[in-house]
């Protein structure tokens, strides 16, 4: 559906100079730096899929997002979305694909909600009865008639990221991009947008590319996830790749009501064991197949006298992220 | 074939049905625009009225010719200054980032300020230039063109003078995308609008040089060259023909342009 291939895109923005001095220097004589968003970047994505594209601040997430659906052209490399170019094919890739950009909403700002999706329906060629199918369909998933009706201007971050959501799949593209769509949103609605997401893609096939750096997106939704870094492809694979790649964790923590001394638990805890002071906390990071939890949390318990918590966990995605990172440097 | 033509046709007329709904729900205040322009019209007609006091006749003009072209060249305008809001709200949505969810529908960016126009520009008609053309017929004493034909190919010219407007904009909005801050090259060009479309003066008033200036623009086609043909000035033919010629080179150029753009755009926002 989606094929990248060693995808470069580079910008050349002004090399500003400090101070009042350097903005005259900067009028007559201007300087240029070159920014290279993102590097060689090679990766497909196959129908269906549901693919979270995970990276920090300005590792080129969003840029990439820009490449995939057109806006920008590649400084070198190839696109392709479902055979098409998407930068030199722009209309005939537009009916393929939508955008969600998490901060933007593509909705006319005064204008009732189904004012908007009448327009989608009109620019896309969509039939009335599938135009009527589609909004039923949502209907039965999240209350949405009471929306529909407001002018945009008056919803709520929420409510305007949802009525968004809804208008991405009007058309019915082969690929929704999102870029960070959950971004401020409350639980409650996060829950709904991952309702919507899901069953479009259980119903209709739908392939999403979801760029975030919210966990609980990718937990709850993506089957493949790819991790940016500097406009670099660390890592591409399913979750449960990360777990048989990185290894599995187990996390153990405790709480005392005496401090927890440096040397004494290093007398305790065996070598195998990552561990963690935090004056009345001490965290265990260890491989649950090398090392026996309940061995180790007796002894623990039984050479600490003041314990009074214990929290077990299975490492977390965000954790085994961060390792991967802290790995590639 | 018929089917694509209406497909084709529906979603234009439909970009433009949304840009009137989304004035129409702005609530401009009305009331203010007619009287503020009824004001400017009355304190013109006094002006020219005491010129043509001394003079039965001025560059080619009678008192009721010169009446008519400023009445005329007010409600023209009124709906002239909708396509130049264009270069201003391209250079506001590259800045702001918006520009990007309008580059990924199936019509182009370029189009979709081309039908913005048309919508807009009609509720203005309706709102604004129909309740002054009245007005103007009963206060200021508009009179109808000599023939039939003058009108209907009165109507024909000020349509394209429009479109002239828009093409216009369209080429200014192309050179934008290289997101230096152009507005105050479009604050100039609406002033240029303004003085070379003969909406200030008629330009049979400019000093020699500043007409032959005048005649190499596009300006004259909006105001100057619609209000000649309502008065039955002039050679209509050549007149019709600049116009066309005009319409072609401003949209063909405008069109390249944006095409060039969407290669070399730089979007803002992460």
């Amino acid at each position: 559906m989606i094929e990248v291939k060693n995808l470069t895109k580079s910008y050349n923005v002004y090399d500003r100079r400090e101070g009042l001095r350097g903005s005259i220097k900067d009028l007559f004589n201007p300087r240029y730096k070159t920014i290279e968003a993102l590097k060689d970047v090679s990766f497909n994505v196959n129908a269906g899929e549901i693919l979270g594209y995970i990276g920090t601040n300005g590792a080129g997430k969003s840029t990439t997002i820009k490449l995939l659906s057109g806006i920008l052209t590649p400084t070198s490399g190839e696109v392709k979305i479902n055979g098409l170019v998407p930068s030199k094919e722009r209309r005939r890739n537009a009916y393929n694909i939508s955008v969600v950009f998490g901060q933007r909403t593509q909705l006319s700002w005064d204008l009732a909600v189904h004012e908007s999706y009448e327009l989608i329906k009109n620019i896309y060629d969509v039939p009335q009865d599938k135009f009527n199918e589609k909004l039923s369909w949502i209907n039965k998933m999240i209350d949405f008639n009471p929306l529909m009706h407001s002018p945009v201007r008056k919803l709520s971050l929420g409510q305007r990221t949802l009525c968004d959501i809804v208008a991405s799949f009007i058309h019915s593209p082969k690929v929704i991009f999102l870029d960070e769509p959950t971004i401020g949103l409350d639980i409650f609605v996060k829950e709904q947008v991952h309702t919507l997401m899901k069953k479009a893609n259980q119903e209709f096939g739908t392939t999403f590319v979801i760029t975030t750096h919210d966990m609980n997106d990718i937990e709850k939704l993506c089957n493949r996830i790819i991790l940016i870094n500097k406009g670099e492809l660390i890592f591409n694979g399913s979750k449960n790749d990360i777990n048989e790649l990185y290894g599995s964790e187990c996390m153990v923590s405790f709480e005392s009501e005496d401090i927890f001394l440096h040397n004494y638990v290093q007398s305790v805890i065996p070598n195998n064991v990552k561990w963690k002071i935090d004056s009345h906390k001490l965290e265990l990071n260890f491989n649950p197949n090398e090392v026996n939890i309940k061995s180790l949390i007796e002894k623990v318990i039984g050479s600490f006298n003041s314990i009074t918590d214990i929290n077990v966990e299975k490492t977390s995605l965000e954790y085994l992220i961060k390792k991967i990172y802290e790995i590639k440097k | 074939m018929v089917n694509k033509i209406n497909r084709y046709l529906k979603k234009r007329i439909n970009i433009a049905k949304v840009s009137f709904q989304e004035i129409l729900a702005f609530r401009i205040d009305i009331v203010s625009i007619l009287i503020s322009t009824f004001i400017v019209t009355l304190l013109s007609y006094s002006l020219w009225t005491a010129i043509y006091k001394t003079n039965s006749s001025l560059n080619g003009f009678d008192l009721k010719a010169i009446i008519n072209y400023i009445l005329i060249a007010s409600l023209l305008n009124s709906t002239l200054n909708t396509p130049r809001r264009v270069p201003l709200n391209v250079s506001r949505e590259i800045r702001t980032g918006q520009i990007a969810t309008k580059l990924i529908k199936p019509v182009s960016y370029y189009e979709l300020n081309f039908w913005y126009c048309f919508g807009r520009g009609i509720y203005f008609f309706i709102i604004i230039t129909i309740p002054l053309t009245i007005i103007s017929c009963i206060f200021f004493g508009l009179t109808l063109p000599n023939t039939f034909t003058d009108g209907v190919l009165f109507v024909l010219s000020a349509l394209m003078g429009f479109v002239i407007e828009v093409g216009l904009s369209l080429v200014l909005s192309g050179f934008i995308f290289k997101t230096i801050n152009m507005d105050g090259v479009f604050k100039v060009n609406a002033f240029f609008s303004y003085l070379f479309s003969g909406r200030l003066i008629p330009l049979a008033f400019f000093p020699k040089w500043l007409k032959s200036v005048a005649d190499f623009l596009p300006y004259r086609c909006t105001v100057s060259i619609p209000i000649e043909i309502y008065l039955g000035k002039g050679n209509i033919f050549m007149m019709i023909s600049i116009q066309c010629v005009w319409i072609i080179i401003l949209l063909l150029v405008s069109n390249m342009l944006f095409r060039n753009a969407y290669k070399r755009m730089e979007v803002m926002g992460g």
